[in-house]
């Protein structure tokens, strides 16, 4: 018998998806705590309790100057040593859409042992995007949290998803680090990359709404029976349920 | 060199760093390239140099990636614009705010740099380089004007143009941008207004305040200031013999027709004429609402155990289960995005949020629904003052309905967008939202409120400003061109996000007693409503947070400002510590009583003093006559289309080619796909919508309605349509009403739900009813709305489909000297349902090669009002009809058929007909059809034949039954092994078999015998897509 991990989900400020981000962790068997960001800088340390921390989609400070910029900053100036133990001690960070932005604004994301060197800058057609997109893993990372993965399809809801880069130099090891690459060119992304990871595959940064896709009924066509029987299968889901194995393996 | 008088403002730009190459997809070179600019004020010491002011900036202002921080000293602006003039700019324009308006990148920025303990006031605007080309020979003022309503809007920001070939205009930096406290901050407590005066004085009053008061209403003010009693009170709290502004502008706003409905409410004295023109008889209507709204309600009432509070609160309440109840309000915000399209939109899905907030002791809203009735993209009508093109509009209001519903994290998963030149005088904006709450909550029935004595008066949100005054008086009169500016607002979804997180944790920890909105009328109008739960109460406008000083009291009482919600506690305190977790201002601004009156104080000083029961009750009721002719009957029709005479085309009528007209419907903007507009809306956050805006493989098959988890792990939905059919009015008020109710109802069982459990709104959209000098239409406008409420009434008893809600919006004109406009009368009905078990939810596409396809109907044919016969002129006025008993039946039966897994799809039949229904049925999944049409609708023809003799193609019935858009109608499709159980349960007139699907994608539709379509779903698709509805 086991004890449940522990996760922690992020709220406040204009973050939106921390509902349905407990519902996906918990429907795959974690124990779930929503937070106030402004209640977790007053007491970083409780971060220490979790396995999991996830930042959640939304428009945190309604990304003004830059999305995820200013919830960024304040992890800079009031918990950034607390979230790099966190993460130097394996456990796992998951920053969904908003989320990935503020991973890639604090330097999380390729990796902190890196320069910041990217961007998720407005989509090339400058316009919000809610649609399901095809994805494909990036087979040659063994990302644990993309176990059993290789091609599927999710939502995205954005409308700063394209990932620009600072130089040549950069894009080698951007592409060290990408998780997931869109089938079609969506946003203008760089190499058409849809999530960044970090060396050690623990900390992960997407842009597309796994938590939107954790039962069949979320599916844009689950009520065509043949898709429902070969394609709708709730992958979302499984990402979820590779974080909760993760701390089992 | 330049130099530049700087008003103590220190300059900064984020520009592209060119040491670092990006490497991006996007290399197109623009004609206007744009920076983001802050004016930062300087009030101590010299922060330009202050290396650690640089580096703070910089951390917040930039990205590490490409940006670079450019504070502009001494002579960098000539730098800078050397730099642009020399690649071949011609133009540097300056734009920013005007003091007093939101800037929410400038708040942001300020919680930014707490973090560095910075404290400064900043403002935020834009620089844009225009390049040579783009404005040949223009003046300046030419391009200024150019730039209007679609590089800035000068209601709410100013530009400043340098043309970099000429000299700098002495002074080009000096801006006005905060507004400036006064020396003197001493408020005055309040003016008294004499009121002893002649009439016309007492009118003047009304007008040149803006107070939309009528004169006997002016002079039931008057009296109620001459009463003896009132003067005993006044005497007692000091108070002047005459009112003070404070307490004129208050009663002006409750008494508003925004806030009281008179019209709705009115007395209407219909005489009927016999032929020679003398009245035959009259009666009486005691008032529209009460008689065609409540009445149908409260006797559908008895059969509807689970309506739980209509026409009372914020929102209609129904109780959904056992645990649960949900709320749903419409509101229309037209005005303001007459005015100010990006601001009216943001503040009216904010404002219609916080209906639902503010209902019972607070839902949350779980998805919101927008319905835009727009005139014509492609006219170029000419440019009226305060009448925007269409495009500025649609882009505005598109922008404002996305940023205030996605960054509020509620999905936006229902609406419709109408284009038609009836709607030049005002754009109608609807904006909806529904919310859910548990039944009870803390022990208490949440569909209450439970505000009591002593109960502490509590803002919540935002602060209070000089935006947004005389909203509620504002929109109960015309546009014209003296309309207030400061009726604009920007609107802030984050602090309203925020408020919104924090009130759901109070009502759920006990701490609030009772909430409202404060929307129109602001404090006025949420705390006087309130003030009625206890029969009084008291604040005080010194606590009041402003966001700047030197508003005068009566500001401060009826502004709008927005995200502001109203609370009532008896927890202060601990009310308190939770908001700033949340970043919540919550102020303590008085109290309730049981003392009779609604007191305005300013510290010790009272400056309103006001009888709850005048302020309520004391406004004039209206007493209207309606005058029908002998051959006139409730089926009325609307004079606005006298505007837009039907000349009809006889050049596109020559040869009439129906694979032509179907792809001209096809691409037409009312029909044509929506989704370049739908897909810029967050539909699925909250991860519960599981109808969504587009069905089938390719995400492109349209639903006719939308559906949303009870919750995440529930098996029930919400189900939610729309109808509307604006074309009608022109024909016959009283069908138009009908067929509104009736396609939202279709609409709704096109995914499965229950009609029993379908609950309305209704949202009126009206020309001026009243006649007056300036409104010749007055009286026809009001048979209309006479006409379209008795309409309405026989619709929703027919399907027992109570109403629960509703507003109305009856001043969509436009005045001036030079033209007079008028909207076309609209009913808006939105249908909020119950989906028992979702797994019985249909979608619109055809599921199956193989399947049958059927046609369902309780219509009869007719060609008027219909898209074809716009797009062509036909000259006809033969009407589709309705038959109610049937439709009902009809529907009933499709829930049981539905019940019994015997459909695979449903489809209704709307704008462009059958043809049209057909072809999106085959779009999501990329299937094709085999169908005949001979018989369809061929029962309904036997008395017709007058109207088919008048066609200019009466050989040709076909183009009918494909275009014809008629009521009742649904498509389905099912599977061959179930086709007799489905037919045994319908009634035989009300169905006839068409054809098959076939996974070929090739639609063949066949008249007597005869092929008429036969054409690729691809080439249909692609016409469909290609619409100017992509654009925005």
């Amino acid at each position: 018998m086991t004890t449940k991990p522990q996760a922690l989900i992020l709220y406040g400020d204009g973050i939106n998806c921390e509902h349905e981000t407990k519902f996906a962790l918990e429907l795959v068997g974690f124990d779930t705590k929503i937070m106030l960001t402004s209640d977790l800088f007053k007491t970083p340390k409780s971060i220490e309790k979790y396995q999991l921390l996830a930042f959640p989609g939304g428009f945190s400070f309604g990304d003004e100057i830059y999305s995820g910029k200013v919830l960024a900053l304040q992890f800079e100036q009031l918990a950034k040593d607390y979230l790099v133990k966190f993460i130097e001690q394996k456990n796992i960070v998951l920053g969904i859409c908003n989320g990935f932005q503020v991973l890639v604004n604090l330097g999380i994301l390729p990796d902190l042992n890196y320069e910041p060197m990217c961007q998720l800058n407005h989509n090339s057609q400058n316009k919000f995007i809610n649609r399901w997109v095809n994805l494909s893993v990036n087979s040659k990372l063994n990302n644990p949290l993309l176990k059993n993965l290789t091609n599927f399809e999710l939502p995205i809801r954005h409308g700063e998803g394209n990932l620009i880069i600072k130089n040549e130099k950069a894009s080698e090891i951007i592409l060290q680090h990408a998780a997931l690459f869109y089938e079609n060119d969506v946003n203008g992304s760089f190499a058409k990359i849809a999530a960044l990871t970090n060396k050690t595959g623990n900390v992960l940064g997407m842009m597309p709404h796994p938590e939107a896709f954790v039962t069949r009924f979320q599916h844009y066509n689950w009520l065509n029976q043949q898709l429902a029987n070969d394609q709708a299968k709730p992958y979302g889901y499984q990402i979820f349920l590779n974080a909760y194995n993760y701390f089992f393996c | 060199m330049l130099t530049v008088k700087t008003n103590n403002l220190i300059y900064a730009t984020v520009i592209p760093d060119s040491n670092n190459q990006l490497l991006s997809a996007n290399n197109q070179t623009p004609n206007q390239i744009s920076f983001p600019l802050y004016f930062i004020e300087q009030n101590q010491g010299n922060l330009v140099h202050d290396k650690n002011f640089n580096t703070i900036m910089t951390n917040v202002l930039t990205n590490s990636v490409n940006d670079k921080l450019l504070l502009f000293i001494d002579d960098n602006w000539q730098n800078f614009i050397n730099q642009w003039k020399n690649k071949n700019f011609a133009y540097l324009i300056i734009k920013h705010f005007l003091p007093g308006v939101t800037d929410t990148k400038a708040n942001t920025i300020k919680d930014a740099l707490k973090l560095f303990n910075c404290k400064i006031n900043i403002a935020c605007g834009n620089i844009y380089l225009l390049p040579k080309t783009a404005t040949p020979n223009d003046s300046l003022n030419g391009l200024v004007k150019k730039l209007q309503y679609n590089l800035f809007n000068p209601l709410i920001e100013q530009i400043k143009v340098v043309d970099l070939n000429q000299d700098y205009q002495e002074g080009f930096l000096e801006f006005k941008l905060f507004t400036q406290s006064t020396n003197d901050n001493k408020r005055n407590y309040y003016e008294e207004i004499n009121l002893n005066l002649k009439d016309n004085l007492l009118e003047d009053i009304s007008k040149n305040r803006l107070l939309a008061l009528s004169l006997p209403e002016m002079k039931n003010v008057q009296n109620y200031f001459k009463n003896t009693k009132t003067q005993v009170l006044r005497n007692k709290f000091n108070l002047p013999h005459n009112p003070t502004d404070v307490e004129l502008e208050i009663i002006a706003q409750t008494w508003s027709e925004h806030c009281k409905h008179k019209i709705f409410n009115s007395t209407i004295t219909c005489n009927y004429l016999d032929k020679n023109k003398q009245i035959s008889h009259s009666k009486i209507i005691h008032s529209l609402f009460k008689e065609f709204i409540e009445s149908p309600t409260r006797q559908l009432a008895k059969i509807k155990p689970n309506l739980l509070s209509v026409f009372s609160d914020n929102a209609g309440i129904v109780k959904f289960n056992e645990n649960y109840s949900i709320c749903f309000k419409v509101e229309t915000h037209n005005s303001p995005c007459a005015l100010e399209p990006y601001g009216g939109a943001v503040t009216g899905l904010l404002g219609v949020n916080r209906d639902i907030m503010g209902t019972g002791l607070g839902a949350k809203p779980i998805f919101n629904t927008d319905i835009l009735c727009l005139p014509n993209p492609f006219e170029n009508e000419p440019i009226h003052p305060k009448l925007l093109p269409s495009r500025s509009i649609i882009n505005g209001v598109r922008k404002g309905i996305e940023d205030a519903g996605n960054k509020s994290g509620i999905p936006c998963i229902n609406g419709s967008v109408f284009f038609h030149n009836g709607y030049r005088a005002k754009p109608l904006v609807f904006c909806g939202t529904a919310g859910i709450m548990p039944l009870t909550i803390n022990g208490l029935e949440s569909h209450h409120k439970y505000t009591k004595i002593n109960d502490r008066i509590v803002m919540v949100g935002g602060r209070v400003g000089a935006d947004g005054i005389h909203g509620a008086t504002f929109s109960s009169i015309p546009l014209a061109e003296n309309s207030p500016k400061s009726a604009v607002q920007i609107g802030d979804p984050l602090t309203q996000k925020r408020m919104l997180d924090f009130l759901l944790k109070a009502r759920d920890k006990g701490l609030i007693t009772g909430i409202t909105d404060n929307g129109a009328g602001g404090l006025s109008s949420s705390v006087g409503e309130m003030a009625k739960i206890t029969n009084g109460a008291t604040i005080d406008l010194n606590l009041v947070p402003l966001k700047y000083p030197g508003l005068k009291n009566w500001e401060i009482t009826v502004s709008e400002s927005q995200e502001r919600m109203t609370v009532s506690t008896d927890r202060f305190e601990e009310l308190k510590r939770l908001a700033e977790n949340f970043n919540v201002e919550v102020t303590d601004i008085g109290y309730f009583h049981n003392l009779g009156y609604f007191e305005v104080k300013d510290q010790t000083f009272t400056v309103a003093l006001l009888d709850l029961n005048f302020l309520h009750d004391g406004y004039s009721d209206l007493n209207l006559t309606a005058t029908f002719d002998h051959n006139e009957t409730v089926h009325f029709i609307s004079e606005i289309a006298q505007n837009d005479v039907i000349k009809p085309n006889f050049d596109k009528l020559v040869d009439l080619n129906v694979h032509d007209i179907f792809l001209e419907l096809l691409t037409h903007p009312n029909i044509a796909s929506k989704e370049g507009i739908v897909r810029q809306y967050d539909h699925e956050v909250q991860g519960k919508t599981i109808i969504k805006p587009f069905t089938g493989k390719n995400q492109d098959g349209p639903n006719d309605a939308a559906c949303v988890l009870l919750s995440l792990d529930s098996q029930q939905g919400i189900a939610v349509a729309n109808g509307y059919n604006p074309l009608m009015s022109y024909y016959d008020c009283y069908s138009m009403a009908v067929f509104s109710v009736d396609e939202a109802i279709r609409n709704a069982l096109c995914i499965g739900t229950n009609l029993d459990e379908i609950y309305l709104l209704d949202n009126f959209s009206f020309p001026d009813p009243l006649n007056s000098a300036t409104n010749k239409l007055g009286e026809n406008n009001l048979k209309c709305l006479i006409a379209t409420a008795n309409g309405l009434k026989d619709a929703v008893l027919a399907y027992s489909t109570p109403l629960i809600s509703g507003k109305d919006s009856m001043k969509n004109d436009y005045h001036t000297e030079q033209i007079k406009l008028s909207d076309i009368p609209t009913l808006l009905i939105s249908a909020i349902g119950k989906i028992d078990d979702i797994t019985k939810c249909l979608t619109s596409s055809f599921k199956n090669s193989g399947d049958l396809v059927y046609l369902l109907s309780a219509g009869s044919l007719g060609i008027a009002s219909s898209h074809f016969q716009s797009i062509y002129n036909l000259n006809s006025d033969w009407l589709p009809e309705l038959n109610l008993n049937q439709a009902y039946n009809l529907y009933k039966n499709l829930n049981i058929i539905n019940q019994n897994n015997l459909i695979q799809s449903a489809h209704d039949l709307s704008e462009g007909g059958l043809a049209i229904t057909i072809a999106e049925c085959l779009f999501g999944e990329n299937f094709g059809a085999v169908l005949d049409i001979s018989l369809v609708y061929g029962k309904t023809l036997s008395n017709k034949q007058s109207y088919i003799d008048k066609l200019p193609f009466k050989n040709n019935i076909a183009l009918c039954k494909l275009f014809g858009e008629i009521p009742g109608s649904i498509l389905v499709s099912l599977k061959p092994k179930d086709q007799s159980k489905f037919e045994a349960i319908l009634e035989e007139s009300t169905y006839t078999y068409l054809g098959y699907v076939t996974a070929e994608s090739q639609l063949i539709i066949k008249d007597n015998n005869k092929t008429i379509i036969n054409t690729n779903t691809a080439t249909l698709n692609h016409a469909w897509k290609t619409s100017v509805c992509n654009t925005f």
